[in-house]
């Protein structure tokens, strides 16, 4: 029985073959693969070899590629897939697109695993074709090791062709340019290829990497004098194009990759998301030898790393080990192997001791080498990371997502009920949210008003943001003000030590200005002094940690909104502070007013007195009587204005409706609005 | 007390003392380990003797690779007596030691464990909190030490609701020990990997897992069926005092049968009957991270009822010797290869 899940799809004029939900072939555009990975390597073997020839498949087992050896009459074939499941249907479903290629008399069948039977035979071939799945475990990978490799060789003729399926070099580059790196080190001459499969596209998994390689350097004129009779797909122009891959993945791949020595450095390549490439930009011609030899010297290492596409939280997790390790220690074990380094290596690592204090307080450009040093640091704890590939959530792509989004509680200060920041509410490139109780954030208010004291006319209208909530119903501005909400009504109160002005959020000029509430400035004022201290705390983590980090901003977004957030508490803190002076310039008047026990409290200084009366507490503590429902009442009277009319109706509403069913204050808010 | 590798003839007992450790989990189990050893890993099996008694260990995971070296991985450990801080703590020294040692061999420059625990103790000093976890971590957790009602009762009303309607609605739920279930399972979970954008693993991972698990009576597959159509399937862990869900997958097609809640409450009630105290819900997303990836799926897991629980998370020890090498090597490698 298969270990895999094999499955032929219907596909509207063809047939397309999965394994465990991966595409292996779409039988529309088989020929675009079968045909560059077979005939280059037949076509190149025939003129070095000039006699029959043999030729080894491993994996291949839909014979697709091995029809395509024996259709341009290979003397012998053998072919190894360890998928009896595979070889099964290549006989019986896919033997109408192959050919009947397993059962011709010239080939010999070994389902059995490619390493082992490499292992233990001894004969040679002319040319020998890889064609496995993609590798995403550690027995796929096996079969892109040095080791693996160095047994192909050895089972090559002089001068025989090895031609293998890779991964796509734009979707994982490092992985690829890693095999590159790995048939060159077993000695294998590579030639890398790019092929445009249209079903391959159309699942997203980008132009396709192949490799033909040689134990004896493949010469350009070889390659150029090429030819494919009988080829349905590849022309000499075909290939030829298939011989230019993207620079953008050069440049990003080769400075990542490395030499396959064990499975798991491939795995940990894969596992690693990368930048998924648009599709465009300049193209390198490796069949011009000299031209790829001097490209390829001139990508430089650490120089210009970029960074795969992790998660941002992945960045900002290492970035925080990076802040956190001993430094001294690591500085020392640096320098005791320093006698292995080469000379510039050297002296970028006496760049680094050197410059580390600037480093650390951010002085530093991110072109310098010591923080080029330090960015190579970050890669090779990225590689130490994604080397174990069972790491919680780490199975996953997390398609689309951007940053902020973090299941570990990875924070320079505890994030509690005094302390509201570290929020992406504050990481923005301006606060327009705020952030109320139990993290609910809603859009910041834009108010317009007169603040006391301001000259008439124009010039003394504020435009202000309630950008900082200390409590769900009081907020301080931009501006340094402290407001009120005036339970859901649309009125705001403008508090100040010696009076409070109701404001309409759609008028600036005051409404009315009331005595103050002492306790509810005091409150807010202890308020603001925990929020001080909770802002201090923030920026002094944050300009520590900024201090090294901020050269990362270019590539790590955390850090990008890190940088927003200290100058946005960085701004709240000085709002705070101006609100706080505020608060305790001036004081209530003297003569603070008795407020008689019977009344009934409709808002900050408004009361209902006997079920009827409406009475105002004026900003110097005298009582007046709106007359609301009756005309006269026990104090002065203040003259009718629509908007306070309006004012004292929002809040006879809004206390009829936090009334119950049988409450006996329904039917006196419900008189007192009736016919408003 | 003194510290040496395990051998096979240690599997009980070793077995044994994970189990009923609080701070362990089935990733310490000699099965996990044996399936971990035959899909590549490295593996070592490590005992802390006193008098003869085993009294704690771990169980090391290590991936080998050239480009950077695997932690030295220990989830769901290491398995220390936790409950006697003194013992714990010169446990825990002997430990420190052997990895460092273990780091030398195998130059991995940091060794990362992550017991089951929920408070730090001061003995794992200048350990440094992991950037990854191996552990999904928080977690919701149901307790299963009641009846059907008292199971029901815990959880929320619209998840209730839900067990009853798959019921109604005819909802079948089959389970193995065996591979009988796996390659439905697969065509499920292959489903919503590629729904959700998730990679998932191919079904060759599943078949060894329940290989190795199964037979044990440490993994179950569950597949919820309606009218024959696989509608949900899951992989569950039993051990310990805990049952896990480990993986799981939905038809998109047949979401209105509710069958995964039927799935789960089945799992639920295997565990309990197996005397399992716990029902790991394995990870959920944070309450106030609505685009948090797996937010969907945690607010399904919600309404099981389960207690949020917060783990002291992966904890890492840096061997600076090792890390200071890899950079080392990576500093020389200049690009060679030739065209």
């Amino acid at each position: 029985m298969s270990r895999h899940r094999l499955e032929v799809r219907e596909v509207p004029g063809g047939r397309a073959f999965y394994i465990d939900g991966s595409l292996q072939f779409d039988s529309r555009d088989e020929a675009v693969y079968h045909e560059a990975l077979a005939l280059p390597a037949l076509a190149l073997a025939a003129a070095r070899l000039k006699r029959p020839l043999e030729a080894l498949v491993l994996g291949g087992g839909d014979g697709l590629a091995l029809k395509r050896l024996l259709d341009r009459g290979v003397k012998r074939a053998e072919l190894v897939d360890y998928d009896p499941g595979v070889l099964a249907m290549a006989r019986d479903e896919f033997s109408g697109f192959n050919g009947g290629s397993l059962d011709d008399e010239r080939v010999k069948v070994h389902a059995g695993d490619a390493i082992k039977y490499l292992a233990g035979s001894s004969g040679l071939f002319d040319l020998a074709l890889a064609d496995f799945t993609f590798p995403e475990d550690l027995a796929g990978c096996s079969l892109f090791t040095r080791s693996f490799f160095t047994s192909v060789r050895a089972r090559l003729a002089s001068g025989g062709l090895f031609a293998m399926n890779a991964v796509s070099p734009d979707r994982f580059p490092a992985a690829f340019w890693s095999v590159y790196r790995t048939l060159a080190s077993a000695r294998l001459y590579p030639r890398p290829l790019r092929l445009s499969i249209p079903s391959f596209t159309s699942h997203g998994y980008g132009d396709w990497g192949m490799f033909l390689a040689s134990p004896r350097p493949i010469k350009d004129a070889e390659l150029e004098a090429l030819r494919f009779g009988g080829a349905s797909w590849l022309t000499v122009k075909a290939f030829r194009e298939s011989l230019r891959l993207r620079v953008s993945g050069i440049e990003h791949g080769l400075p990542l990759s490395g030499i396959i020595k064990k499975p798991g450095d491939l795995l940990c390549l894969i596992n690693m998301q990368e930048h998924s490439f648009s599709g465009g930009g300049a193209l390198a011609d490796f069949s011009d030898s000299a031209a790829a030899r001097g490209l390829l010297a001139g990508i430089p290492g650490a120089e210009k790393l970029r960074w795969p596409q992790l998660s941002a939280e992945w960045e900002w997790r290492l970035m925080e080990t990076l802040r956190v390790m001993d430094w001294e220690l690591f500085l020392a074990e640096l320098e005791k192997n320093a006698a292995l380094l080469p000379g510039k290596a050297l002296e970028e690592i006496r760049l680094l001791r050197k410059n580390l204090p600037e480093l650390l307080k951010g002085a530093v450009p991110d072109t310098d080498r010591a923080w080029q040093v330090f960015a190579l640091l970050m890669t090779v704890l990225v590689f130490v990371n994604m080397a174990y590939p069972d790491n919680a959530f780490a199975k996953g792509y997390y398609g689309g997502s951007s940053g902020g989004d973090s299941e570990l509680d990875i924070t320079f200060f505890m994030q509690n009920e005094r302390s509201p920041f570290h929020d992406p509410v504050f990481q923005g490139g301006e606060v327009m949210q705020t952030l109320l109780s139990a993290g609910r954030p809603r859009p910041a208010q834009f108010v317009r008003y007169r603040a006391p004291g301001a000259p008439a006319g124009p010039a003394g209208i504020k435009e202000d943001r309630l950008y900082f909530a200390l409590s769900d119903d009081s907020f301080v501005s931009k501006q340094g003000e402290l407001f009120y909400n005036v339970g859901k009504t649309p009125y705001l109160v403008n508090a100040r030590a010696d009076r409070f002005a109701l404001l309409d959020k759609l008028l600036p000029e005051p409404l009315f200005e009331f005595y103050p509430d002492p306790a509810a400035v005091q409150a807010a004022l202890g308020g603001m002094e925990q929020h001080i201290k909770a802002a201090d705390k923030a920026l002094d983590s944050y300009s520590k940690w900024l201090a090294w980090a901020r050269p990362a901003a270019v590539f790590s977004s955390e850090v990008r909104a890190n940088s927003n957030e200290a100058k946005n508490i960085a701004e709240i803190r000085g709002s705070l502070i101006t609100a706080s002076q505020r608060l305790q310039q001036g004081a209530a008047p003297a003569g603070r007013p008795e407020i008689p026990a019977e009344w009934l409290k409709l808002g900050a200084g408004v009361y209902l007195v006997d079920d009827i009366e409406i009475v105002f507490v004026g900003r110097d503590g005298t009582f007046f009587t709106y007359p609301y429902q009756q005309a006269g009442g026990r104090y002065p009277a203040l003259g009718k204005s629509f908007g306070l009319e309006m004012f004292v109706t929002a809040l006879l509403r809004e206390k009829d409706a936090q009334t119950y069913e049988g409450d006996p204050r329904r039917a006196v808010y419900q008189a007192l609005l009736a016919g408003k | 007390m003194k510290i040496t590798s395990l051998k096979k003839e240690h599997f009980k007992l070793w077995n044994d003392l994970a189990a009923c450790s609080e701070g362990s989990g089935f990733m310490q189990s000699w099965e996990w380990s044996e399936f971990k050893e035959a899909e590549g890993a490295k593996v070592e099996r490590l005992g802390i003797f006193d008098g003869g008694k085993l009294i704690a260990g771990a169980i090391v995971y290590r991936v080998e690779t050239t480009l950077g070296v695997s932690p030295l991985a220990m989830p769901h450990g290491p398995v220390l007596p936790w409950n006697d801080p003194g013992k714990a703590e010169a446990c825990f020294s002997l430990l420190k030691e052997k990895l460092a040692a273990m780091a030398e061999r195998t130059g991995s420059p940091v060794a990362r464990f992550e017991p089951f625990i929920f408070g730090r103790p001061a003995f794992l000093g200048a350990a440094l909190r992991a950037p990854v976890d191996l552990v999904p971590t928080p977690t919701l957790m149901v307790e299963l030490d009641k009846d059907d009602a008292g199971l029901l009762a815990t959880m929320t009303q619209k998840g209730r609701y839900n067990v009853r309607l798959a019921g109604r609605r005819g909802v079948e739920v089959a389970s193995s020990a065996s591979n009988d279930l796996t390659g439905d399972f697969h065509e499920l979970f292959d489903l919503t990997c590629s729904r959700h954008a998730f990679h998932g693993e191919p079904v060759g991972f599943f078949t060894r897992l329940m290989e190795a698990l199964g037979p044990a009576g440490l993994a179950r597959t569950y597949l919820a069926s309606y009218q024959g159509m696989p509608a949900a399937a899951a992989v569950a862990v039993f051990f310990g005092g805990r049952a896990t869900y480990l993986y799981g997958g939905t038809s998109p097609f047949l979401r209105n049968t509710m069958a995964s809640y039927a799935m789960h409450w089945r799992i639920m009630r295997d565990a309990r009957d197996k005397g399992l105290k716990l029902y790991d819900l394995y990870g959920i997303a944070p309450s106030d991270k609505p685009r948090h990836p797996y937010a969907k799926f945690s607010a399904f897991k919600a309404r099981f009822g389960g207690t949020l629980v917060k783990t002291i998370g992966a904890q890492d020890i840096y061997f600076y010797p090792q890390l200071a090498k890899t950079l080392v090597s990576r500093l020389s490698a200049g690009v060679k290869g030739a065209a």
